[in-house]
């Protein structure tokens, strides 16, 4: 039996891994073609890297907050496939990109990251661990740890993907002032106003998670894309149709909720 | 793994073993954990040593680091070896250090924040655009309804910042909310089913 409370839960979970995995498949065998809209952010990476190369500066990249044991771990997980495709951008233009971990579960997993961009890049030879810098686990320290180093060595890009928190200001409006080009993204709604207001291109909450198909171009993968989508008309249409319900003195569907 | 722990989740109730036993499971990420925490140590002393040997940029801040990772590891360490208190809780020594020294460094610097949203929004407050514009009314209807000075002046501008929260704002945060939570799910999916395969970087 389902525990008590979260019998509507697991019945929305069914239907959103339903629903993508029947897109999935169907992109898979050809059946479709979804198309994903251009997301700006993402598209002005390349453009980041092209300028610090121009510049000869630095990309200071970081990936937020989370660890990849957190409840936020899918932003830190986004946050690496971004990382992946920024690190074989510079590996391809000559770019010296440096990435700063918070977490140390997650450093490990970066340098494996970016040392198989090099490869991808064939440039293995250009890739330097030492890119990727610990600079403590803690908020605060962290963060000025990384604005010192934005302000220090000039970067040209700051780059910045994953879970923020209140470190997400003193990192964009920082790096604004240093004159850097700036992308930023959090799936934390608390804090991506900071990053629209801050920052020169800002991924808004699920722009995140999507990067990676989006990045890969992989059909499949943004076949599953397709099917949040009609998720999200799913949830629209519960919304709705809960509305409706509960004007109208019928309580089955919030009945339903509480089970 | 991912699998178990959703039916720990759903099927497995509190308390019973088949819960504990899931928990234990995550648990053991733990162990991950600390051999990460060494390594970043590791990495941490080897990257200021070679830059102090190498004369390296702004070496001298890197002698305090390591100065201060080195003398907060011997106030912690001591503080096992003298245990006077269950080795859980920090020893009198470990935690004078941390409130009197690392937790006003800390605050220093969120209160830098305060600067930084002053300047953000001297930024993003201009007329420039009509979604600055409406950005600039919103954010002097909030600051005026949140002051006190604002139910001085006129007593609707709290109930106008309150409904500019519960209304507008909440709408907007559920919205993305509703789609981070499905765009979480769809990623873990297609990770778990190895489509998406970035985070190990790019494929050759």
């Amino acid at each position: 039996m389902i525990n008590e409370g979260l019998v509507a839960s697991f019945a929305f979970l069914i239907i959103v891994v339903a629903e993508g995995l029947i897109a999935l498949f169907l992109t898979r065998a050809g059946k479709t073609h979804p198309k994903i809209r251009k997301i700006p952010g993402l598209e002005a990476i390349e453009e980041a890297v092209g300028r610090a190369t121009e510049m000869g500066r630095p990309i200071a990249y970081t990936t937020g907050l989370g660890g990849i044991r957190d409840q936020v771990y899918y932003q830190t997980i986004a946050g690496l496939n971004i990382l992946g495709y920024t690190a074989e951008l510079a590996a391809k233009y000559g770019a010296k990109l440096k990435y700063f971990p918070y977490d140390p579960t997650v450093m490990p997993l970066a340098v494996d990251v970016m040392e198989q961009a090099y490869i991808s890049a064939g440039k293995p030879e250009e890739f330097n661990p030492e890119n990727v810098q610990y600079l403590g686990g803690d908020q605060f320290p962290w963060a000025f740890g990384v604005l010192g180093i934005m302000y220090r060595e000039k970067t040209a890009a700051n780059i910045h993907m994953g879970p923020f928190w209140a470190e997400s200001l003193i990192l964009a409006e920082a790096g604004f002032y240093t004159g850097a080009i700036q992308i930023a993204g959090t799936a934390n709604y608390h804090q991506i106003h900071f990053f629209v207001v801050a920052a020169d291109y800002a991924l808004i909450g699920e722009e995140l998670m999507a990067a990676g198909a989006y990045l890969s171009k992989d059909p499949t993968q943004i076949g599953s894309l397709w099917g949040a989508d009609f998720s999200k008309i799913t949830t629209m249409a519960l919304i709705l149709l809960g509305v409706i319900m509960t004007a109208a003195g019928i309580n089955a569907l919030n009945d339903f909720l509480v089970l | 793994m991912g699998i178990t722990m959703v039916i720990a989740t759903y099927f497995f109730a509190p308390g019973t073993a088949e819960r504990d036993a899931s928990a234990l499971l995550t648990a053991s990420v733990d162990i991950l954990v600390v051999t990460a925490g060494l390594i970043g140590l590791i990495v941490l002393l080897r990257h200021h040593t070679r830059n102090i040997s190498r004369r390296g940029r702004y070496w001298k801040y890197s002698i305090v680091t390591i100065i201060g990772v080195i003398l907060y590891l011997i106030v912690g360490l001591y503080g096992v070896a003298t245990h006077e208190q269950h080795l859980m809780y920090a020893s009198d020594l470990f935690s004078w250090v941390y409130n009197n020294l690392y937790v006003h460094m800390d605050m220093t610097i969120f209160s830098l924040l305060a600067f930084f949203i002053a300047s953000a929004a001297y930024r993003a407050f201009r007329l420039r655009s009509l979604e600055a514009s409406i950005l600039l009314i919103v954010g002097s209807l909030m600051l005026l309804g949140r002051a006190p000075i604002g139910g001085v002046i006129w007593e609707g501008f709290p109930e106008i910042a309150t409904w500019l929260l519960n209304v507008p704002n909440t709408a907007g945060n559920r919205a993305i909310t509703l789609s981070v939570a499905i765009g979480a799910i769809l990623l873990a999916i297609r990770q778990l089913i190895g489509v998406e395969r970035g985070y190990l970087g790019p494929e050759r």
